[in-house]
């Protein structure tokens, strides 16, 4: 039971106080905000992907759509290529706890690595690509795989500039125990990268 | 608080309602559904044609019932509620404080449930027995045979392959060999632009596309469903005999019609060749003269002794959106009274036509134009045809010969020949960018294959047409082209004279 | 007794933003509401135009209007297209930006320059569907059904996927926002079931956008991959599957349909409670009822498919879609609840949600029946069809759109609409309506196929009934553009809540400052809870801090009659 009077004048003692409480609540909105919209548009544009497995799933229900046995992609690379990626991924956030510990010569050197091996990622699904080329039956196929992978791909890049503009930044020093949102925006995107490209990785390669 | 604001509140939702208005609002709730129900089912669905029509319309009369009630229970709510709670001038209070009532809540989500439970079983029901296979599909002189229905942009193709043998001596031709395996006996096929069936007759249609999907739709059958790239679907329905009976009947020339028009008559003659599809009104003049109805909706009288086997006819629409000319792609059902009439009128003639090619290749011509689907875009009265996307073939046989200069080929025959083959050579104005198929001779597996044999007859037949009804009149420029009685004299030398010209155009 | 909380002192009127704000980049989310309102409005009318386009050449069973056929089915096309993507998904988003926050209580967004840029993308995205009249227009309905899309279709269908495919990451990136503004800027005091059920709804909407639309997005990307990257996933000749995009299609604009009438929904549960003066019927049913309807309507897809899809998978989803009448059925229900025993008050806002009531109810009874399996192969892709989902999208979406205006115009310009125009609007519209869908029941039943411009010609008499009545309906848009003008310059003052309303978008100026609220305002325990003393309490407060509506002038504004004049709830 209380009057709510929030209407009343204020003294300017009040008013400075008011001011700093409500600059705290919207930064701390700002933040939970900034969270939550990021996580929903991951597990919005995630459906992308899964649509795209659904249809490699669907289509490759039919008998004989897939190649036979002999002429399937190998999973050796693409499995070598999940491991880089993984540990890009796990890299990178150990980088990003180092910038919460204000620790920042080993956040630039972790980030870094993690940079270099989604590169490397791309680079050995890019040979992926090209390694493998339509025969008569299995035209679908190789359009369908060539897609998914290039499709990853283009998020992997985009995600890997962004996460190379986090590691300049930080260089220059911008990063530290209280401002580290880029950082960890950056590293939910690699996350992103990496739970997108295991569902592909899923169905390519172990259906 | 607000909890406690609910709970009295909650006493007096049904305020102002008593059992007896109640009862009488239900009461009537049924009524309306059933009256509704009862006497629209039939009037807004069309003839009821076939067997799946008729369960099929006992569920939508359940549907239309139930969804009656439902409507009355709606609006009737609204309407009393708008009346009764209106805002009276001055007065400046809220209305009570009520949030909601537990049990009335449970009651409409309850009884919806209920309802869509029954409806789901119900149809599950009716889809079962209608789609479900049919004892002795397809059968003609007690046995089966096949019907393969084909949708092309943008017309229907019918093929029928009948339980008759071809003869050993032409099956050979055609069979393919193969290594050591012993084929199976070629049968007689014919195909037609138009469906038939005898009333009875269980039909199963396997269907294909040749390109875009489209989708078969007898309204009076209640029956649909889609052609597939790629793959082979089926329907199945069976035609009864309705109490409209079998209205039509095809007039065949020469014949005289009395038409009626704004009051005025107007006799108007009709030559050799007119086929001309009427609806069969009734007898006058002491069963003289018969009235009919035109497809235009006109009516005219006509000599009774005209009148020839009975049918009816039904609409047979494409469903699915296939480009420019969806709305003129379509053909009708027939459907004779018995298998008999069905074999007289129908099947016997056509499995003759393929057993004893008529020599004239103005005939081959007319009964070879009908396996392809050129009555989707192309007006041909004759045929009945009425498609729009292309041009009009009516009168071909007197342009073609001034097309033919402009085009550069010898004579009209030849331009006709060019046309089918290659139909991107030369567009009539108007029509450009055009969409019909080039029709090779080279992969008989194609969509668009089209045997010589069956350009010679086409050609022909195309030359035939002209807008007096005599052959002689023809601009198509073949020498050999003489006729008596409307009839070719040399029908050898004009065959041969068309395979010369058409020779060059083989791929 | 409840906590009684008012605001108190006085407050200026604003005036509304300068015209040329309008025409700019700005984070505004209230200037933004407006752009994505007044585009879409004008999408509408260029879609309407089509539509009478298309009810011209319908009067007779030949081709005759328009050039060919295929000019014809470009017609209906883009009616379709500019209509779902162009007028009716972005109208919520009008609504939505305008009023999410104003009834949260917050300043703004949560992201507010993602807002301005999901609106951006809009404007680009319709020029591309439209310029593809300059490079052979698509052909294909708004469905686009390979192989037509692909292998037939203009150079337009290009155009027409890579606008869609902007149009859907504008709507995913517009859901985002909404759905963090919901979810984490409720002042305090306003749980999670205190939210007026406008925001329910667009929390709704919002879910559904986020988890389809991607669907959207893979499928044109592999459309546009068949049309200009050489691949064939929907060419049957190359091994390809026709049926890939249609389940994947639905998929999405299944969904989609209720993205288009479940803010409707949220519309209606406000306006009918503040007109008829009482509490929303059953808070917690309707706003369950919403999400129920967002799930269920995941895994009901393939009723768009009776006609194609293998026939042993017909089954479950007819089953599914007539579960689906059940939540609705709910919120009808709900509604009359509301309006018995209220104070109901005839405004042009109620007579849109009455409207929307009594229209939507035929759109749902016709939905039943599709969803039974036999009745539909006969009315698939028929007239019946069409008239359902005009009886949805139209007796529904838009009745709702044109009931929103009414209630919320006042709040956005600072002025009311006129009443008077308002009821003509109404009855041309309501009757226009029905008489140009309902025929259409019959014609599809009778056998009229739809995407047709060449019909039998026994069909001719209800086409000729339905093509009257459209004509009217056309002329009805032109009362309330006209109304609308009129009532932007010369309009009686609204004064901050015209309707005596307890949602927190009515306890600040109309228009409201660039802030939107100078202090946080502080929700009334309950957004409808009309017919209490502390209601009456909070709504003479606000009446007297920001001042109440200008009486009518009969005399100037054309004849306001008294009781169009919200009278006081309380006193």
């Amino acid at each position: 039971m209380q009057y709510m009077d929030n209407y009343r004048p204020l003294t300017l003692e009040e008013k400075k106080k008011k001011d700093r409480e409500r600059a705290e609540r919207d930064a701390e909105m700002r933040a939970r905000n900034n969270r939550m919209g990021l996580a929903i548009f991951q597990g919005s544009w995630i459906m992308a992907f899964v649509c795209l497995a659904i249809v490699y799933l669907v289509m490759g229900a039919v008998p004989g759509w897939r190649p036979a046995e002999g002429h399937r992609p190998d999973a050796l690379l693409p499995t070598i290529a999940t491991l880089i990626l993984l540990t890009s991924s796990w890299l990178a956030r150990s980088g990003w706890r180092a910038v919460t510990r204000d620790d920042v010569q080993k956040f630039l050197s972790q980030w870094m690595i993690a940079i270099v091996l989604s590169g490397v990622f791309v680079v050995i699904m890019m040979t992926q690509f090209f390694a493998i080329s339509p025969t008569e039956t299995d035209i679908q196929y190789v359009e369908l795989y060539r897609l998914m992978i290039a499709y990853h791909a283009i998020h992997a890049v985009i995600i890997g500039y962004m996460m190379v503009q986090v590691w300049r930044y930080g260089r220059a020093g911008h990063y530290h125990s209280d401002n580290h949102w880029s950082v960890e925006a950056g590293l939910k995107l690699q996350y992103f990268v990496t739970a997108a490209w295991l569902i592909f990785y899923a169905v390519l390669y172990l259906t | 608080m607000a909890t406690t604001q609910h709970q009295q509140s909650s006493n007096s939702a049904t305020f102002g309602i008593s059992l007896v208005s109640i009862i009488i609002f239900g009461v009537a709730m049924v009524i309306f559904g059933l009256v509704i129900g009862g006497v629209f089912t039939a009037k807004i669905l069309p003839e009821q044609a076939s067997e799946q029509a008729i369960a099929t319309d006992g569920l939508f009369q359940v549907l239309l019932t139930i969804g009656s009630m439902v409507f009355f229970l709606v609006q009737g709510l609204l309407l009393i509620s708008v009346i009764r709670f209106r805002h009276r001038p001055n007065d400046v209070t809220d209305g009570p404080n009520i949030h909601g009532n537990v049990t009335l809540e449970i009651v409409w989500t309850i009884i919806p449930s209920a309802i869509v439970v029954v409806l789901a079983i119900l149809s599950y029901v009716v889809w079962q027995s209608n789609s479900a296979p049919q004892d002795q599909p397809n059968f003609v002189n007690g046995e089966p045979i096949t019907i393969n229905a084909r949708g092309q942009r943008f017309a229907w193709t019918f093929e029928y392959v009948t339980n008759v043998e071809l003869p050993a001596e032409e099956a050979g031709a055609v069979t393919v060999q193969n290594d050591g395996e012993e084929s199976a006996p070629e049968m007689v096929s014919f195909t037609t632009n138009e469906l038939h069936a005898y009333a009875g007759q269980n039909i199963e249609l396997q269907m294909q596309t040749a390109d875009v999907i489209h989708s078969f739709w007898i309204p009076a059958m209640r029956v649909k469903q889609d052609l597939l790239p790629g793959k082979e679907t089926t329907i199945r329905f069976t035609p009864i005999a309705t109490e409209e009976g079998f209205p039509y009947t095809t007039l065949q020339g020469p014949f005289d019609l009395l038409l009626e028009e704004n009051g005025t008559r107007e006799t108007r003659s009709f030559g050799d060749s007119t086929q001309l599809i009427v609806r069969v009104i009734g007898e006058e003049s002491g069963g003289n003269l018969t009235r009919v109805q035109l497809d235009t909706g006109l009516q005219a009288l006509v000599d009774s002794n005209l009148i020839g086997p009975k049918y009816a006819r039904y609409r047979l629409n494409c469903a699915e959106l296939c480009g420019g000319g969806h709305g003129e792609m379509y053909s009708y059902l027939i459907v004779h009274p018995d298998e008999e009439s069905y074999l007289a009128a129908f099947y016997d003639g056509r499995v003759d036509a393929v057993l004893n090619p008529p020599a004239d290749p103005i005939l081959q011509g007319e009964r070879a134009i009908t396996a392809y689907a050129c009555a989707g875009c192309h007006t041909l009265d004759a045929l009945g045809w009425s498609g729009m996307t292309g041009p009009a073939l009516n009168g071909i046989g007197d342009r073609a010969g001034g097309r033919a200069g402009s085009t550069g080929v010898s004579n009209g025959a030849e331009y006709i020949v060019q046309s089918i083959r290659h139909p991107q050579d030369y567009y009539v104005p108007g029509y450009n960018g055009v969409i019909m198929p080039v029709h090779d001779s080279t992969d008989d597996n194609t969509n668009t294959y089209m045997s010589q044999s069956d350009l010679i007859g086409i050609v022909a037949y195309l030359c035939s047409q002209t807008a007096s009804g005599d052959i002689t009149d023809s601009t198509c420029g073949l020498e050999s082209w003489q006729a008596e009685n409307n009839t070719l004299t040399d029908p050898a030398a004009v065959i041969s004279e068309l395979q010369a010209l058409s020779d060059p155009y083989q791929e | 007794m409840a906590t009684i909380s008012v605001p108190i002192g006085e407050r200026q009127t604003q005036s509304m933003p300068h015209w040329t704000e309008y025409f700019r980049w700005t984070v505004d989310h209230k200037i933004i509401g407006v752009q994505y309102g007044v585009t879409a409005f004008v999408f509408f009318l260029v879609g309407g135009a089509l539509a009478m386009l298309i009810r011209w050449e319908l009067l007779t069973p030949a081709l005759d209007t328009m050039a060919s056929g295929t000019a014809y089915n470009q017609l209906f096309t883009i009616h379709g297209t500019i209509m779902i993507f162009l007028f009716v998904i972005p109208m919520w988003g009008a609504f939505g930006n305008y009023l999410i926050p104003l009834q949260l209580g917050a300043g703004d967004m949560a992201f507010p320059w993602l807002n301005a840029f999901a609106f951006w993308l809009i404007p680009p995205a319709g020029i591309l569907v439209i310029m593809g009249y300059f490079v052979g227009q698509a052909e294909a309905g708004w469905t686009a059904y390979p192989p037509l899309s692909t292998l037939f279709s203009g150079d337009g269908q290009t155009l027409w996927a890579m606008g869609a495919h902007l149009l859907g990451f504008s709507s995913i990136l517009g859901s985002i926002n909404f759905l963090v503004t919901i979810l984490n800027m409720r002042p305090e005091g306003m749980s999670i079931w205190k939210m007026p059920l406008f925001c329910w709804a667009q929390m709704a909407t919002s879910t559904i956008a986020v988890m389809a639309t991607p669907f959207l997005a893979g499928a044109l990307t592999l459309m546009l991959l068949d049309r200009v990257g050489g691949t064939s996933f929907f060419d049957a000749t190359q091994g390809g599957d026709v049926l890939l995009w249609q389940n994947v299609f639905w998929f999405y604009s299944h969904p989609a349909v209720y993205i288009m009438i479940l803010p409707g929904m949220g519309v209606l549960s406000e306006v009918l409670s503040v007109h008829s003066r009482k509490p929303i019927f059953g808070y917690r049913m309707i706003g369950l009822s919403s999400m129920a309807i967002a799930i269920v309507g995941f895994f009901v897809w393939a009723h768009h498919m009776f006609t194609s899809l293998q026939p042993e998978l017909r089954i479950p989803f007819m089953v599914t879609t007539m579960i689906i009448a059940v939540p609705t059925g709910i919120k009808i229900f709900s509604w009359i609840g509301t309006l018995w025993g209220g104070k109901i008050r005839f405004t042009s806002a109620m007579l849109f949600s009455l409207g929307f009531l009594s229209m939507f109810v035929i759109g749902g009874i016709s939905g039943v029946m599709l969803a039974a399996i036999p009745f539909n192969y006969q009315v698939h892709d028929t007239y019946f069809v069409v008239s359902h989902f005009h009886f949805v999208l139209f007796g529904g979406a838009v009745f709702a759109i044109y009931s929103g205006l009414y209630h919320w115009f006042p709040k956005v310009t600072g002025r009311m609409l006129n009443e008077t125009l308002g009821r003509i609007h109404f009855v041309l519209t309501y009757l226009g309506f029905f008489f140009t869908f309902f025929p259409m029941h019959m014609a599809g039943m009778l056998g009229m196929p739809r995407r047709v411009a060449v019909y039998a010609p026994e069909l001719q008499t209800w086409n000729v009934i339905i093509s009257i009545f459209s004509f009217i309906l056309g002329i009805s848009t032109f009362v309330f553009v006209g109304n609308a003008i009129w009532s932007v310059a010369r309009g009686r003052r609204a004064g901050a809540n015209p309707w005596r309303a307890l949602t927190l978008e009515w306890a600040t100026t109309s228009p409201p400052p660039a802030w939107n609220f100078d202090e946080p305002p502080i929700p009334f325990e309950d957004p409808y809870g009309y017919g209490t003393d502390a209601a009456t309490a909070y709504l003479d407060a606000i009446d007297r801090t920001f001042g109440v509506p200008e009486p009518p002038r009969p005399n100037i504004t054309g004849g306001n009659s008294p009781e169009a004049l919200p009278s006081p709830a309380g006193d």
